[in-house]
């Protein structure tokens, strides 16, 4: 079955106290997978798989909750990412597989775009700290890789942050927070949310903060209204 | 208001006699006050006289506890049952309702297992009489009792999902009766909970019907008979935000919200007629927005919570009744409300009821400057004084260790890992203050980062930007924003230079000056009142 027909069937399944039904289960887990292989997103089916798995630990299926937080991760900036993970139990952590991907989107969350891209482009150094989440970073990339339009999806996460932070940007800077896009992705993205190409295309104009972003002082305003009674009420010294 | 008082000097006077003349005890070991309180109680919620059996449970029973049933706990059923006369299920089942909770708020390490089960019981008992009847059953209730009853309800559930974690809690023969209930899963599972507060949301079309008071239609045009009957229609409101409560506890963040998302936060909602319930909302709202980390929002929410209950504790503490064995949730509340805003202020500051900023500097105002200059440990502190008691509903211990901290170290943790992706936040700010324009790179060297690293540096910018813009919201509860920005400090980028803005708030005087009148005021009162006596 395809996402679509998943999900309609599963909304009504899971309404209300059904959604803890243990018997979805299967039918959320393909849901998942479907949205793996057709690159879509339900955040109440994936948020609700893991409550299952967190209910009936029996069912419990690891893979699945990697592709889920793979999934939340194609969402940001929303805090998809962050809600699934309080709902997977302590004793799951000791994992590899899963600790790559919470370190992968530790990354992702600080907007360290630079290091996600090394990642994908196999140019990434591991430091000899013992501490080095990327310690084999070609696993890193084949996890990615694995999913259906996980790296455009970063794009335009990186393009929405850029678009609340700035108001002019160079090309050169943003085909390298793009992960090395050549000009007419940029061109392509700069489209989609509205930036203006400027100066021969080398520079993209985001958006107009100026107006927004002013340094302001606020003072105090007393209305002689608010303070009428009081003083009204008032007599002179004795 | 008056007619509380009225009634509290009548028992006075009338206990005053009787302990004078007849004070006397029947058979069963009831003072005859008792008895002729359980029998006008009983004809109360017979008669559906709300006002007085508000009375009845909110000051008389805590008063006749203290006078009464201090050292003993209060007659059971089969007594109450004699005093009143048989066949009124429904009171029995109210009355067991208060004496387990008096149970529950008497023992310091919580009740034994067979009060437990008992209670739940009744609890079911109660809801499948509520939920099963044909018709909408004829009682009426003070919205504080139905509230209670949804609040206890769930916070036994939480209370027993924390027993069963904790094997340091029970007797051996406990253990026996622990594993039978486990295997039959009779007693406090989770689905069962679920089932009951999900059915009073359906039962009372509770959903539907906010909707359409939102969208301004008749509530009765989307309701049947249950969902018109104000007893149901209040226990699916108060259901909700019991529902709210568990999901927090379930580390569910998305669900609780959507749980209330029709639950709007303004001065009409049936929430502000019970203090505990308004705090109660009001905390695991901004809780779950916390944990999404929209910390503007949590922080309005926990802002207008503690102006709350800072406008109401003169009444709350009035009323001594209030003291005697009954948890304090909103005090206890009231000092957890600081460590969060504390948190949510370190992370993203922003300018707040003055009042609140200063009782915060007080309570945690080095706590803060810990946090805000990174150091975890002091996140780690506020997080675990601050939170709810996290459960897991699946653990079962035997033997062994304590576990029932294991929840709340998963969501500590969740929350710690989000924190440190944004602690260059701080030291941003630090530098950010100084200067109206700065070119990126000079920051970058400010902050010891080399060529190599400046594209991961400029991700702290981006991140400071989504965070105080709150990109990650996704439109829940959301609030109109006022036009006055809330943070002190905010920058764009242009090209390669930082632009920053800053807003400077000008100290408020004039309030400083009111209260000196008035006190100026006061004083010549006094002074005139003197004169004339001399």
């Amino acid at each position: 079955m395809t996402f679509q027909q998943l999900q309609e069937n599963l909304h009504e399944a899971i309404e209300g106290v059904n959604r803890y039904n243990p018997e979805n289960v299967g039918d959320l887990a393909a849901c998942v997978q479907a949205m793996i292989n057709e690159n879509k997103y339900d955040k109440d089916i994936v948020l609700t798989i893991l409550k299952l798995y967190q209910l009936n630990p029996d069912k419990y299926d690891e893979s699945i909750v990697r592709q889920v937080l793979l999934k939340t991760l194609m969402v940001l900036p929303s805090s998809d990412f962050a809600l699934a993970k309080c709902l997977i139990d302590t004793n799951r952590l000791g994992s590899q597989e899963l600790r790559r991907v919470f370190d992968l989107g530790a990354v992702l969350e600080s907007c360290d775009f630079a290091v996600f891209w090394k990642l994908m482009k196999g140019t990434y150094k591991p430091t000899t700290n013992p501490n080095e989440p990327f310690k084999v970073p070609q696993e890193v990339a084949k996890i990615v890789k694995s999913v259906v339009g996980f790296e455009d999806a970063v794009k335009h996460y990186a393009c929405r942050v850029i678009s609340v932070t700035y108001q002019n940007i160079e090309k050169s800077l943003l085909s390298r927070l793009l992960g090395g896009a050549d000009d007419k992705e940029v061109l392509e993205l700069a489209k989609k949310f509205g930036w203006e190409s400027k100066e021969n295309g080398n520079v993209f104009f985001v958006a107009n903060h100026d107006i927004t972003i002013k340094t302001r002082n606020i003072d105090e305003k007393i209305q002689f209204q608010h303070v009428a009674e009081l003083l009204a009420s008032c007599r002179g010294p004795i | 208001m008056a007619k509380r008082v009225e009634f509290d000097l009548n028992t006075e006077d009338l206990s005053e006699r009787r302990r004078a003349t007849t004070y006397t005890v029947d058979e069963d070991g009831v003072p005859n006050e008792v008895a002729d309180y359980l029998a006008y109680f009983a004809r109360m919620i017979e008669e559906q006289n709300v006002p007085e059996i508000l009375t009845l449970y909110d000051q008389a029973f805590p008063d006749l506890t203290e006078r009464f049933f201090r050292e003993k706990m209060w007659p059971d059923e089969t007594v109450v049952e004699r005093i009143i006369g048989p066949g009124n299920k429904i009171f029995i089942i109210l009355y067991k309702e208060l004496y387990y909770r008096q149970l529950y708020a008497r023992n310091a390490r919580g009740p034994l297992l067979v009060h437990r089960y008992e209670s739940f019981m009744n609890y079911q008992e109660l809801f499948s009489e509520l939920l099963s009847s044909k018709d909408p059953l004829p009682i009426s209730l003070p919205n504080i009792w139905i509230w209670d009853i949804i609040d206890e309800f769930v916070y036994q559930f939480q209370a027993f999902c924390l027993y069963k974690a904790n094997p340091g809690k029970r007797s051996a023969d406990e253990v026996d009766e622990l594993i039978n209930i486990e295997e039959n899963q009779n007693a406090w599972n989770i689905y069962p909970v679920l089932n009951i507060l999900y059915s009073l949301l359906s039962k009372s079309q509770i959903n539907e019907q906010l909707q359409a008071l939102r969208e301004k239609r008749n509530p009765d045009s989307v309701s049947d008979e249950f969902g018109q009957s104000d007893l149901y229609f209040k226990l699916g409101y108060f259901a909700l935000i019991g529902l709210l409560r568990t999901h927090v506890l379930l580390g569910d963040y998305h669900q609780a919200l959507k749980t209330v998302q029709y639950v709007d936060i303004d001065p009409k909602g049936i929430y502000n007629t019970v203090p505990t319930c308004l705090v109660t909302l009001h905390y695991f709202v901004g809780f779950s927005h916390l944990m999404m980390r929209n910390y503007g929002e949590a922080t309005k929410l926990f802002v207008n919570c503690l102006l709350y209950i800072q406008r109401t504790k003169s009444i709350q503490t009035q009323q001594p009744a209030k003291k005697n064995f009954q948890y304090d949730v909103i005090g206890k509340t009231w000092d957890q409300l600081f460590y969060l805003l504390g948190i949510c202020l370190a992370v993203q500051p922003q300018r707040i009821d003055e009042s609140i900023a200063s009782q915060l500097s007080e309570r945690c105002g080095e706590r803060i400057m810990h946090m805000a200059n990174g150091n975890i440990d002091e996140f780690r502190n506020a997080f675990s004084t601050g939170c709810p008691k996290f459960l897991s509903p699946t653990t079962v211990v035997y033997e062994g260790t304590n576990q029932s901290k294991e929840p709340l170290l998963r969501q500590l943790q969740s929350f710690l890992e989000g924190i440190e992706s944004q602690m260059a936040l701080p030291v941003l700010r630090g530098y950010l203050k100084l200067y109206t324009t700065l070119p990126t790179k000079k920051l970058a060297s400010f902050m010891d980062v080399d060529n190599d690293h400046y594209d991961s540096f400029l991700g702290k910018l981006l991140t400071y930007k989504m965070i105080v813009n709150e990109l990650g919201k996704d439109g829940v509860l959301a609030n109109n924003d006022d036009d006055e920005p809330q943070t002190d400090i905010d920058f764009y980028v242009d090209r390669d230079m930082i632009c920053i803005a800053d807003t400077k708030v000008a100290r408020h005087v004039g309030e400083h000056f009111i209260r000196h009148i008035q006190k100026l005021h006061e004083v010549q009162q006094v002074l005139a009142r003197l004169e004339n006596k001399a």
